[in-house]
């Protein structure tokens, strides 16, 4: 889907606006993005990228994905 | 009357059919198999398993399948060898070695495969995937090929030619990505979602994840139905490491064993050591390593799916996460080969390197009966030694180049092998 905001945590406040509660479970309870849920800029990881104010170019894919495990 | 209850969300319980997901729809918490251990513990005892096949079926009461698996095909129940040559080099007088480098792809990933597959069939997917760091790749390409999936193995270009080539020969679909292990894991989650396939790390992880817990079963079955006190495990997502806590757990839920209190220690490179730093520094759950830098690169995984459980499990056992630099990693390597006589790969290499270190530091106790677990075969990553041993001595095929070289070895007073170790 089409989103505008131009950081991770504007883009979560639209997504939830068009799909309420989805904010809460990419979240954790201190606003934090969960340990089970990776969110990624152009495929890296938001947490090397400034986390919720990463800033999301124009034209990016983002992807949330729960966490994987390991092989 | 099932032993298999469904599948319950690790973080807010929440319970659903035992079907092929992974991942909470309410908290996005990953799922894990329930089983019903009052049942199963009416129906297994000590006579049954030992009266079972030579292989992890013979505790098919405590795993998620019913049937269909492939009888022809030995996986599990590997040696657990009294090792008192390594224990007497490091200072432990109750040592062994759970050697799984020796199942049919030489790591112990068949063991979760072989639940992993036999559960895509009975839930009928026709396509088995996996994402891997390279034992998972050969594992899933010979389980997958032989029960006639079509399967397509994921793997990150850069690791050692030896775990390609073991991947490679199964004739399954062989997918380089160039990029890290946790890259193509987020690559895999997406394909998951758009493809109906099975992937074992992804959904239909919570079977393919309980294979991992008969390390511990027969750990204990093996000892004489005793729990050991203290093991070692290698982590790379965690999975392996707090799988094997929860099966000693459930040897005494079900009744095979009246009590446990095995610490359970991990073991991590330096170089991608993500639960090991967080251990060390107190923390609750671990910061990720972007670009792991390691030899071990079966544990290279920077973002451990199961890394802050494996944490809580450290804690709640009173063991230990310890990591090694590539140096102690080689060296673990050639000490497991002089001592034991087993050639293991480089995470085994960083398993015995921290079972040295907790040895030396006093965390693992001289009387502890302790077992250190050796994941993955040697002859699959060769290059982690390479320049650190060779030939002795090169000579022509007469007697005199023979005594010429003894002579010169008796005059240097050189030595060609390792330092002998004496058994205490």
């Amino acid at each position: 889907m089409e989103v505008s905001g131009s950081t991770i945590r504007a883009i979560l406040d639209e997504l939830d606006a068009k799909h309420p509660g989805i904010k809460n479970r990419v979240l954790d309870e201190n606003g934090e993005p969960s340990a089970f849920v990776g969110v990624y800029i152009g495929g890296e990881d938001i947490r090397f990228l400034g986390g919720l104010d990463a800033e999301v170019p124009e034209g990016t894919e983002v992807s949330i994905v729960p966490a994987a495990a390991g092989g | 009357m099932n032993k298999v209850l469904g599948l319950k969300c690790k973080e807010c319980g929440e319970a659903y059919e035992a079907g092929g997901s992974h991942v909470c729809d309410l908290c996005f918490g990953p799922l894990e198999v329930a089983l019903d251990y009052d049942y199963i513990k009416s129906i297994i005892s000590r006579e049954k398993i030992e009266g079972g096949p030579i292989s992890l079926w013979r505790y098919v009461d405590l795993l998620p399948v019913d049937s269909g698996w492939d009888p022809n095909v030995r996986v599990g129940f590997t040696p657990l060898q009294h090792a008192p040559r390594l224990g007497a080099a490091i200072g432990l007088k109750n040592l062994y070695v759970k050697n799984d480098s020796v199942n049919p792809t030489y790591s112990f990933k068949d063991r979760p495969v072989a639940i992993a597959v036999t559960k895509a069939r009975e839930l009928g997917y026709t396509v088995f995937a996996c994402a891997s760091t390279g034992n998972l790749a050969s594992a899933v390409a010979a389980a997958g090929m032989k029960a006639g999936l079509e399967t397509y193995v994921f793997l990150p270009a850069d690791v050692e030619a030896g775990k390609i080539t073991n991947a490679a020969v199964y004739g399954a679909n062989l997918i380089a990505v160039n990029g890290t292990y946790d890259q193509l894991n987020r690559l895999c989650s997406e394909i998951a979602d758009e493809e109906d396939w099975a992937f074992c790390n992804i959904n239909v992880r919570p079977y393919y994840a309980e294979g991992s817990k008969t390390l511990a079963y027969e750990t204990v079955e093996q000892l004489g139905w005793l729990a050991p006190d203290h093991v070692v495990v290698p982590i790379a997502s965690g999975a392996l490491y707090t799988k094997i806590a929860q099966g000693f757990r459930e040897m005494v839920d079900v009744g095979l064993i009246s009590n446990q209190s095995v610490r359970i220690s991990g073991a991590q490179a330096e170089g991608c050591g993500p639960v090991a730093a967080a251990f060390a520094a107190g923390e609750q759950s671990f910061e990720p390593v972007r670009q792991p830098d390691t030899i071990a690169k079966s544990l290279a995984i920077g973002n451990p799916a199961d890394g802050n459980y494996s944490l809580a499990v450290a804690r709640q056992t009173n063991g230990v996460i310890e990591s090694v630099t590539d140096a102690e990693t080689v060296e673990g390597i050639k000490l497991l080969a002089r001592t034991e006589g087993i050639f293991t790969e480089a995470a085994g290499g960083v398993t015995i390197a921290t079972l040295r270190k907790l040895a030396q530091s006093g965390d693992i106790g001289v009387d502890e009966l302790t077992v250190a677990y050796v994941t993955g075969n040697g002859l699959k990553t060769q290059e982690a030694v390479d320049g650190h041993v060779s030939v002795s001595v090169t000579i022509d095929p007469t007697m005199g180049s023979f005594e010429d070289a003894m002579d010169s070895r008796q005059q240097a007073d050189m030595v060609w092998s390792a330092p002998q170790v004496t058994t205490g």
